[in-house]
């Protein structure tokens, strides 16, 4: 029976997103254009991204709060290191680099001294915007070369690139998740961490490979927005944060850990995208956008809490 | 006769206080001495009472605890237990009455969990389909792709089975395991050992169920208060004689009696069910009166309890206290009207450990106290001195943290806690677990001074002494609903009780 | 007890006394003007608000809990305080009930879920705090308002001696709340919550109404904060406070003793807490840090805080 309304549960999801996308088909002029559409995509590729890093952290039953500090962290390292004459890969390399090294820092700090993760998280997403405050000398840095905008908004065979990234990333989760023995174990430890241990799994590894694994995916992210915007501003990870986190739970991802795929989280991140775009479209201030989302992560998630105490409530065998 | 497979000898594990340090002397070991063979191709039963230490010896030999005298030897060679995993890989299988599985994974994950197949991706197909073979070749119809949670208890039991059996064991310790099984299903288990015995594997079977005993066991094994009792072979199993050696004497020079119960109804519970499926319980209890609730862990006892205080959901029935009916339960009104729960578990649930012995006691008095809500230390200086003088409470001061005294003194600032908020209705869970004999005695003699001052007192205890010479009526529990009431103290014997749990 | 063990003792007990007193000694003996009356007398202007703020950080932080709508109600806090003091000219006591009475509605709402429904904390908050966010610029359109009456400014910057009334409000309330944390009844069961909720539930402690309550406090005492900030730079901004000053407002507690797990924490820890982080900046601007330091530094602090507190090991 429990099957039936997972299964339902990804219907619901797909229909929200195809109700979104016909009532505003309907009602806004602009909103079925196809350079409409590829826009929201584009954009949507950022908040994709991060919210694949942290589904995952989410499914160990864990928060990822730093990842608006990372996407302005590693997107300020990798542009200094194109500015001071460094090959373009390798700048994006090294800002990777350190949005999994702060990731990993975050999994040390939550596996060996036990700190609560949200707290972690929370501070060293501080910590990552202090730092790109402090090396940006509290300035944005941008005027990048050709290239790493063509990155950000150009196009290949006519789709853009953001999105080949997105995709790549969407397929490399689902690989590592659903098809490699450390997805399992993955899955293992937001289900019952005791049972690991028993079993000889190392859940320091788990624990470590997930955050460091978010802080490359936020790394990801915040180098495509730098490309896109052609500017690194110590505050653009914003809102990207919450968005993230909606974009997991409308995409079915549990808070209470162990559940959730990492491609719906790609669904989530659409419906996100267009909505705002729809609110945008109609004219409504982004002001009322984050009120929204807002809204909307409290009910999803008040909803599924409810139930599950429900159904936990129910199943008390004495 | 068949080889030696596995032997503990004088195996021995303390108690350890809150820092980590053993306490020494025989009467507070968890296991004493004690001696424990197993051969090939054997089932071999292990049975005692709750708390006699069998749960704790096979946690040993699982690779949970470890041992702190005494040796193991496994096929001959001496071998110590760090881990769970050196244990199993060691050949030894641990199906445990808690469920050990990852219920948001499904079979097949479960199955290989730790020992995935496949180098860079693995190898889905491969294990579904060994699986499949395992669950088949026990014969359990189960599909390896069902989630662990959709499976009802007994199939998730067959998994566990699957899952000790597939780890090429020589031995499988099995822990209660037909607790939740129909007769059909517990037929079905009992056919898989005798084919694993043909196989050359033998169980550790863990169990109360004298029914089942004769018809699965080889050889038998009794532990009593942490201590070996004896082995003997099944072909000379006598029903009376096994629980002559689980039950032993009694130290009957612990217990006062100085109350008198009076005719005074205090709390009748009418027809209340703690799940849908078990039977109605109807009890009472009277001023002045120690009723004492006997019965297996498992029983529902502290759920009954859990269910009367108003912490714990349940299914119909009706509570009077006073006369009157009560209809919303919970423990601030049950509190303030006099009826109180010392909980079973007092580290978790009894206790702030990181607070004062002072803060502890007076945790449930506060609104009876200090009206105005406004704390007033010597108040609380004075009650909890008083406590502390009157229970015999060794400790440092008032000001010393719970979490540093010994479990005797523990338990007894919980009794503390109750005792200052003047109870009509006193429910104890398990009052002298953990506690040491001369700490026991005191908490014997306040529970008696409690009645005779017309206190009625609930008391849920695993101890059989302690239940027959502390009560004067006891409901003995089994299977969520009462089985019993012996209301003729000179009766109580623990046979008669035992055999009602059983 | 030999001395030094005594004292040992005594400071991982009041790490927050320790830290203030490593800070003013360093500070006084390493930074220029820092040892003055004068500076002194800033800091603790500076301090006097988030104290305010902080006191009901510390409440929640202290349920295991964590309110990060806090900066965001201050925002809407100071748009609404102003929209109707200035605006809709509503007289100003009224004014300043309506607005704390908001506060109350939305610290009611954040304990609703957390206890009722339980949404963990980070999350409601989290998402409680973009809708006051959004409320706040949507009522405002985006737009400050300034030049607010001067009645109004006159219950904040009155001068009294080197310090204003804004300081002596803010002591007000540390003085309540000191009584309602270490003196009543309500602050032994929020303790005994925060270290022990099965605990403290089954004796008898109302710990629905506990987890609830901080909730409300903490969010009408970021409303004080709010129209008190008003006060302060004479302007109503729905931007006031935001992500940052909550972050600011939970390094303080941490510094001043909380325990992220809960149970432990006390207002003088929280008022040592953010002085410290008051002298920290005082420091950043005496010694001509450029002021983009400030995030990192505190962030780092904050760090190393958690680190140090953990690595003796909890509880």
């Amino acid at each position: 029976m429990n099957r039936k309304y997972g299964n339902a549960k990804n219907l619901l999801l797909l229909g929200l997103i195809a109700a979104i996308v016909l009532v505003s088909g309907l009602m806004i002029p602009r909103f079925l254009s196809l350079e409409n559409i590829l826009n929201v995509i584009r954009q949507t590729a950022i908040v994709s991204l991060v919210s694949y890093g942290s589904a995952m952290v989410i499914i160990i039953r864990g928060i990822d709060l730093s990842v608006g500090g990372l996407i302005a962290f590693c997107a300020m390292i990798s542009g200094i290191m194109m500015k001071s004459g460094l090959p373009m890969g390798l700048a994006m390399l090294a800002g990777v680099v350190c949005g999994a090294l702060m990731g990993l820092f975050s999994g040390v700090m939550v596996e060996k001294l036990e700190v609560p993760a949200f707290i972690t998280t929370l501070v060293m997403g501080q910590v990552a915007t202090g730092l790109s405050l402090v090396l940006g000398g509290g300035n944005s840095l941008g005027g990048f070369s050709d290239a790493y905008v063509f990155i950000g908004n150009g196009s290949f065979l006519g789709i853009p690139i953001s999105i080949y990234i997105t995709l790549f990333f969407v397929i490399l989760s689902y690989l590592i998740m659903n098809r490699t023995r450390l997805g399992t174990h993955i899955y293992a430890l937001g289900g019952n961490e005791q049972v690991v241990r028993n079993q000889g799994i190392s859940t320091a590894k788990i624990r470590y490979f997930v955050f460091a694994y978010s802080g490359v995916c936020a790394a990801v992210a915040g180098i495509l927005l730098s490309a896109q915007m052609n500017t690194v501003h110590p505050q653009q990870g914003g809102t990207y944060q919450l968005d993230a986190v909606a974009a997991c739970v409308i995409g079915g991802v549990n808070m209470a850990g162990g559940e959730g795929k990492v491609y719906l989280a790609l669904a989530g991140a659409l419906t996100l995208g267009f909505l705002r775009n729809a609110l945008n479209l109609i004219g409504l201030h982004p002001y009322y956008q984050n009120l929204i989302v807002g809204v909307l992560l409290i009910l999803i998630v008040g909803m599924s809490m409810y139930r599950r105490n429900k159904a936990l409530e129910k199943s008390l065998i004495f | 006769m068949n080889n030696t497979i596995l032997e503990m000898n004088h195996i021995s594990k303390y108690i350890y206080d809150a820092y980590g340090k053993p306490i020494h002397g025989t009467d507070v070991k968890i296991l004493n001495d004690v001696h424990f063979d197993v051969r090939e191709q054997e089932v071999h039963i292990l049975i005692g009472e709750n708390g006699a230490g069998k749960s704790t010896l096979m946690k040993i030999l699982g690779g949970i605890i470890p041992h702190d005298e005494g040796s193991i030897a496994l096929f001959g060679k001496e071998v110590r237990f760090t881990n769970p995993r050196q244990s199993q890989t060691m050949g030894i299988g641990f199906i445990h009455q808690e469920l050990d599985l990852c219920l948001n994974l499904d079979v097949a994950q479960n199955l290989f969990l730790g020992k995935e197949t496949g180098k860079l991706f693995s190898d889905r197909r491969g294990m579904y389909e060994a699986s499949r073979e395992m669950l088949s070749r026990l014969g359990f119809d189960i599909d390896p792709a069902t989630p662990v949670r959709l499976l009802s208890t007994a199939h998730q039991q067959m998994v566990e089975i699957v899952k000790a059996v597939s780890c090429d064991c020589k031995i499988i310790i099995m822990d209660e395991p037909t607790a939740s099984l129909t007769q059909g299903e517990i037929d079905h288990l009992f056919e898989i050992i005798r084919n694993l015995k043909k196989q050359g594997v033998s169980t550790v079977y863990i169990s109360h169920r004298f029914e089942e005993l004769k018809e699965i066991g080889d050889r038998l094994t009794v532990l009593r208060d942490g201590g070996y009792v004896g082995t003997i072979d099944m072909s000379e199993f006598d029903h009376d004689k096994v629980v002559n050696m689980m039950v032993g004497r009694t130290l009957s020079h612990m217990y006062t009696c100085r109350h008198t119960p009076s005719a005074e109804e205090v709390l009748r519970v009418e027809g209340l069910k703690i799940a849908p499926e078990t039977e109605p319980i109807s009890i009472a209890v009277h001023r002045g009166e120690v009723v004492g609730i006997g019965g297996l862990v498992g029983a529902g006892r502290t759920e009954l309890a859990k269910s009367i205080y108003g912490v714990r959901s349940s299914y119909g029935g009706k509570i009077y206290y006073q006369g009157k009916l009560v209809e919303k339960r919970n423990p601030q009104r049950w509190i303030d009207q006099g009826l109180m729960y010392l909980t079973e578990d007092r580290k978790l649930e009894g206790l702030v450990l990181p607070m004062s012995i002072e803060g502890n006691i007076t945790l449930a008095s506060l609104r009876r106290l200090f009206p105005n809500a406004r704390l007033k230390s010597k108040v609380e200086r004075e009650i909890s001195t008083s406590m502390i003088k009157k229970l015999r409470i060794v400790c440092r001061g008032p000001k010393q943290r719970a979490a540093t005294l010994s479990g005797g003194n523990q338990q007894k600032v919980v009794l503390g806690k109750w005792l200052s908020a003047k109870p009509k209705l006193l429910i104890l869970d398990e009052p002298t677990r953990g506690v040491d004999v001369g700490a026991k005695a005191e908490i014997y003699e306040i529970i008696d001074g409690l009645a005779a001052d017309g206190v009625a007192i609930m008391m849920i205890s695993s101890e059989l002494p302690e239940l027959i010479n502390m009560s004067d009526r006891i409901y003995v529990m089994r299977r969520g609903a009462v089985s019993a009431e012996m209301t003729d103290p000179d009766t109580f014997t623990q046979e008669r009780v035992l055999a009602y749990t059983l | 007890m030999p001395k030094t063990r005594k004292w040992t003792e005594f400071f991982s007990k009041n790490g927050s006394v320790a830290v203030i007193l490593l800070l003013v000694i360093f500070s006084s003996l390493f930074v220029n003007h820092f040892f003055a009356l004068n500076n002194f007398a800033l800091i603790l202007k500076q301090a006097a608000i988030p104290s305010i703020a902080c006191i009901g950080m510390t409440l929640v932080l202290m349920t295991g809990g964590i309110d990060l709508s806090l900066g965001y109600m201050i925002g809407l806090s100071s748009i609404s305080v102003g929209l109707l003091v200035k605006t809709y000219g509503v007289s100003i006591p009224l004014s300043m009930l309506i607005t704390l009475v908001l506060g109350a509605l939305v610290g009611l709402f954040n304990g609703f879920c957390v206890q009722k429904i339980k949404v963990p904390a980070f999350i409601t908050t989290l998402g409680t705090g973009f809708i006051l966010l959004g409320v706040a610029q949507i009522i405002s359109n985006g737009a400050s308002i300034n030049h607010l009456p001067e009645a109004f400014l006159a219950i904040g910057k009155t001068k009294i001696g080197l310090l204003n009334t804004t300081v002596f409000i803010s002591l007000g309330f540390c003085l309540v709340f000191y009584y309602v944390l270490h003196l009543s009844t309500f602050g032994r069961s929020l303790s005994a919550f925060g270290l022990s909720e099965p605990a403290s539930r089954l004796s008898g402690c109302p710990t629905a109404r506990i987890n609830i309550t901080v909730y409300v406090i903490s969010s009408v005492l970021a409303s004080v904060a709010g129209i008190l900030l008003s006060m302060d730079v004479n302007c109503a901004q729905p931007t006031m406070g935001g992500g940052d000053y909550t972050f600011q407002v939970i390094t303080a507690a941490v510094l001043g003793g909380v325990s992220l797990y809960g149970g432990i924490g006390s207002v003088p820890g929280a008022v040592f807490g953010v002085i410290s982080l008051k002298v920290i900046n005082n420091c950043i601007n005496l010694l001509n840090v450029p002021y983009y330091w400030g995030s990192a530094v505190l962030g780092i602090i904050i760090l190393l805080a958690i680190i140090f507190q953990n690595a003796k090991g909890r509880k």
